[in-house]
Order: C-alpha cells, then structure tokens, then sequence
C-alpha cells in the first residue's frame, strides 16, 4: 500500500539542517506527492531536492511536477505584474504602501525566489488611508470580493480589504497583519519603519523590516486560515534561520505587540514539523518559552477549528481599553447598509446575531 | 566602435527561473513567455548589456565554440527576444 506524504513536511526539502524523509516508505503514493505539492506551492522544493539527488522521482512524477512548477511561476509573475501596477495606481493616488508576504517574501528570503510561489498580491497601505486605496482601485477596475462591515470597521478594526483584479486576481489591501485581539496589539507603526527597497520589473518597492517580516511569517503561520502548511512554516525556518534581523529588535517589537505566544509557537512548530536540527539562540527562547494563561488561551480559541471571523474580532475586547470597546462593539453592530443588504439581513437581525455570539463567548 | 547596437534587457520585466529555463513577463503587457536553449541562453548574458559580437564572444567562450559559429544564433535570438519586447537598444552605450 503505497504510504501518503504528509504535505508540510514535503517543505522541509533542502533545508539546511533537517533530518526529515518528505516522501515515505519503499513505495511512496506519488500521485498524492504530485497534488500536495501542485497545492501547495512545493513543486520546485521537490524538484529541486531531485535535481541535487535527495529523491528519485520517476519520470512520468518529474514531469507533472514541471509543469506544476511552471503553471506556480505564471502565476507568479502576472502577479507581480499586478503589484507594480496596482503599487503605482496607489502612489498616483498619494497612498503609500510597503509589499507584504509572496513577493517580498520570494526576493528578500529565499536564495532562489523561484522557490516561493505565491496565490495573491499583499500590500500594507495606511489605516486611514484604507478606503482611498479601495476607491482608487475602483476606478482602476478592481472590485471588492465581499460587502464590508463599513468604513469605521475597515479604518480601525479590519484586517485587510480583499480586491478582485479586472481578471481575477485577488489583492489583499492590509491595514495590519491579524484579526481580532493579536491584530489589535499589533504597532502599526513598527511595520512603516525601516523598510527595506526592493526592484520589481524597475520599480522601486518597499517591503517590511527584516523583524517586522519575520513577525508577520509568524503571524501568517500561527493565525493564519491554513495552519502548518508546508509553506508558511518554510518561511519561518528561512528567516528565522537566515534573515538579516537584530535579535534585541525583533525581541522589543515582539514585546510592543504582545505577540510573544505567536512568535514562539510559529518557531516551535517550524521546528517540529520540518525537523530542523539547528539549535539557534531564537528556538531555544521559543521552546522554552511559557506564556500568559490568558494569551495561551486566546491563542487556542483563535485557532480553534469552531473558530469565526466573527469570534475573533470579538477577542480583541479582552485586550483593548474601554473607550476602544465601545468603538469596535459599535462597528460591528452598527455595520453600512451596503453589508446588510449583501447579507440578506436587517439591522435587528444582525444585532441580535452579535449579540448572541458576544455571549455565548463571554 | 563599430556602430552595432547595445542590447540590454528591458527593465519593465519581471521573470523566474522554472526546470526547463526561464518564463518573462513584461509588465506593460504581454502574455507570459519561456525561453529556453539559444534565447535563454542571450537572455542570460544579457544581464550585461552588449552588442551581438560581445555576446556571441562570451558564450562562444562557455561552450569552446568560435565566435563565428554562434554570431547568426545569438544574432536570430537577439531579434526573436526584441520582438516580444523582452530586450531593447541600449541607448546609453
């Protein structure tokens, strides 16, 4: 019986230091290699591991794993496409902006960029500057995936506003890097400072801090939607391992965010699943690290699979002072009309729903 | 000086590397195109700008070829990519 890889450990291929066997067993399911690594963006970590003799792959594999590769880098590239364009439609608008995860991601971290596919475009714009940035986009011809809570909610408490290119494309206009309580404690300001320049096609780009980058793999790793995924620990291994990042900064902006639980799980887990054998001052502080009883809690109710998007901005209560309350209870209660009527709902309704998940969580 | 043109890659260009050699894609539009063999091979040397003599020299010198042997590839591979407007004159030269 031919045995299943497990999928995130098909990212630890080629990392230095770590002791995994990706592809197990004497007869490997390869069709499942093949779909695991098409999904998840692994195709050229596997290649690449044949190309230096880590694996056999058999032919009719390699060649699936090709064009996997080669439809990932496609992608890629009509996205970076989109992210010069969509970078200087926002700069004619005066909306300033920094280049979060893929393609910063790709050029800054990885040795070979070619390594790290991506499935959007990502850019931080300024919280008050978050609804010129969606008209803006408008009149380019972009439009909003889904009807948001409203203008309040998309200023101070929402994570990102997801656009839709003229073709498809999905661009993730972030305000922070996380939802409800530990995108609340996040300093917007330290993800605006020190940016560090990259050229995309000529264009001069910003992206993130070496420690605000590798704070946000983490926060991507440990809060994000899909959890332990190959890639997102991959990139965590990589900076953590080789980023260019001040230890005693990365360790106060840590602090300033209260993002201590998230960091050190994010490393833990990188650690575990890819099975890095490197000892560096970072995983040891992160395996012996012992959070907060409220921030562990918090952290298992954020990734808990009963989870909601609605059940994670409702956590931020517990960290915010009481003015702060107020606003945020107001902006989700009191959402734009435009929302309720995407929702098929009225306003009692909604009200009554809000108000039935903010007790059930209290 | 001999007059030939310089020829650079065009700046408005983004690209990866893939197994079987590199996909361009210029930003002002264009579908996305791979290169392989001759043409990725120009392509590669035209990190440096150079003439088609300049660029027939090195890679004549890579493969042990003479720089006659390779002119007219270098020379048809150089047009193919000016075409698809992945490389351009480079005026400055």
């Amino acid at each position: 019986m031919p045995e299943a890889p497990d999928p995130a450990r098909l990212a630890a291929l080629g990392l230095p230091g770590t002791l995994v066997d990706p592809v197990p067993g004497p007869s490997p399911d390869w069709s499942a290699v093949v779909r695991a690594a098409d999904r998840d963006g692994l195709a050229g970590l596997v290649l690449t591991a044949a190309q230096q003799g880590c694996l056999d792959l058999p032919p009719l594999v390699h060649e699936q794993l090709v064009h996997a590769h080669g439809r990932a880098m496609v992608r890629v590239l009509l996205l970076e496409r989109l992210l010069v364009q969509v970078v200087e439609v926002l700069d004619g608008s005066g909306v300033e902006t920094r280049i979060l995860k893929g393609s910063a991601v790709a050029r800054l971290d990885y040795a070979n960029p070619s390594l790290r596919p991506f499935g959007d475009v990502d850019v931080l714009v300024p919280s008050d500057r978050i609804d010129v940035a969606v008209a803006t986009l408008e009149r380019w011809g972009c439009r909003r995936r889904s009807t948001g809570l409203g203008a309040a909610f998309d200023h101070r408490w929402g994570k990102s506003v997801t656009m839709l290119s003229p073709d498809g494309l999905e661009i993730d206009l972030h305000r922070t890097l996380a939802t409800g309580r530990f995108g609340a404690m996040v300093e917007v300001a330290d993800l605006w400072g020190e940016p560090v320049p990259l050229d995309v096609a000529g264009t001069r780009l910003l992206a993130l801090g070496p420690e605000a980058r590798l704070l946000h793999a983490a926060y991507h790793a440990t809060l994000g939607s899909v959890r332990q995924a190959g890639l997102p620990l991959r990139d965590v291994a990589e900076m953590a391992l080789y980023g260019q990042w001040d230890a005693h900064r990365l360790r106060a902006m840590v602090r300033r965010w209260q993002g201590e639980i998230v960091l050190a799980t994010a490393v833990r887990d990188a650690w575990r699943v890819l099975e890095i054998q490197d000892v560096t001052a970072l995983s040891a502080w992160a395996h012996r690290y012992e959070p907060p009883a409220d921030a562990a809690r918090a952290l298992e109710r954020h990734r808990s699979p009963d989870a909601t998007y609605g059940s994670q901005q409702l956590a931020a209560f517990a960290v915010l002072p009481w003015s702060q309350r107020v606003r945020l209870a107001a902006a989700l209660a009191l959402p734009d009309r435009e929302f309720l009527a995407s929702r098929g709902t009225t306003l009692p309704q909604h009200l009554a729903l809000v108000l039935r998940r903010g007790l059930r969580r209290a | 000086m001999t007059g030939e043109p310089s020829w650079r890659r065009r700046h408005r260009i983004v690209w990866r590397y893939t197994t079987e050699g590199v996909v361009v894609l210029p930003v002002g539009g264009g579908e996305p195109v791979s290169l392989a063999g001759a043409a990725l091979a120009v392509w590669q040397s035209l990190r440096t700008p150079g003439t088609v003599e300049e660029v027939a020299g090195r890679l004549a010198a890579g493969v042990g070829a003479s720089r006659d042997e390779v002119r007219d590839g270098v020379s048809r591979a150089i047009q193919a990519l000016a075409s698809q407007s992945l490389v351009e004159e480079d005026r400055r030269a």
